[in-house]
């Protein structure tokens, strides 16, 4: 990394984490006030919505990557799909956590199978298989293949996510009203967590880079090309 | 302030946080091995 890049870099760091401080700053009871119905509770909300609507990204990263993969087969979408796949399920996992911290005051029970928290839970799972599949494949090409099939199949429980709480009888809330007040905290909550997510995720990604340039040096082609090991195993045939 | 919100937001920071550290530790593993790498390739010229 060049200088300047890395000062870049460090600048990033040091704004989200100021960013962070500020919006934890925020949730004071004199800045955002407590929600009539639910109470204190009621302030996970502005950390879980905008951490679900971040996995939602990531999961579409993820998908884009793996379609970018099928068409032109260049391994540098597959370290894309990948590091998604990672921030996917790791965001996944903080609202599955915040939802049951939230679930558990405001309901009384730390879960229940409703659909919008069954397939909140599918969708960990399918990111976590994901995952849990791409070392058990040896080739770089085939791993490659397979996760981007995957990764697409994976995105279809998104929009199942999205729409069951509109489609189906639910105890998750649609939507909540919110004073002028706490908008203004969910918007500055939804900026410093959607930075966390694109910082995550770049940095992944381009240690996935240097992972593949370190194992596949510079004249092997397996580092960028899909034309690789397989195919000269295989007799040449790219 | 209530138990479950401290709880549910100082789960999901050190989950965010503490990946983005983990991030950091391994990016500096990584330079460390590409030096060690190079210094080798460097040696592999002479």
């Amino acid at each position: 990394m060049t200088s300047g890049k890395k000062i870049l870099a460090v600048t990033f760091w040091i704004v989200t984490l100021t960013l962070f401080a500020w919006t934890i700053w925020l949730l004071r009871d004199d800045i955002t006030p407590v929600e009539r119905t639910m109470g204190p509770i009621q302030k996970v909300f502005y950390f879980h919505l905008p951490v679900a609507i971040n996995t939602f990204i990531a999961a579409m990263v993820v998908f884009i990557a793996s379609i970018g993969y099928l068409w032109q087969r260049k391994m540098w979408w597959d370290d894309l799909a990948s590091a998604a796949a990672k921030i996917a399920a790791l965001y996944c996992s903080v609202v599955l956590l915040t939802g049951m911290i939230w679930g558990k005051e405001a309901w009384g029970q730390w879960w229940t199978w409703s659909p919008r928290l069954t397939f909140s839970l599918v969708l960990w799972l399918l990111y976590v298989v994901y995952l849990m599949i791409r070392p058990a494949i040896e080739s770089p090409q085939r791993r490659a293949l397979v996760s981007s099939v995957y990764g697409i199949a994976a995105f279809l429980d998104v929009p199942v996510v999205y729409l069951s709480v509109k489609l189906m009888p639910d105890i998750h809330p649609r939507s909540i009203e919110l004073a002028p007040a706490m908008k203004v905290t969910l918007l500055w909550w939804f900026v410093s967590v959607s930075l966390l997510m694109w910082g995550l995720l770049i940095t992944r990604y381009r240690i996935n880079r240097r992972v593949r340039d370190l194992n596949y040096p510079v004249g092997d082609e397996t580092r960028t090309e899909s034309s690789g090991r397989v195919a000269r195993a295989a007799g040449g045939a790219s | 302030m209530n138990s479950y919100l401290i709880g549910g937001y100082a789960i999901g920071i050190v989950f965010l946080w503490g990946y983005a550290l983990l991030l950091l530790i391994e990016s500096r593993t990584l330079a460390r091995s590409e030096a060690a790498r190079r210094e080798i390739e460097a040696k592999g010229a002479e």
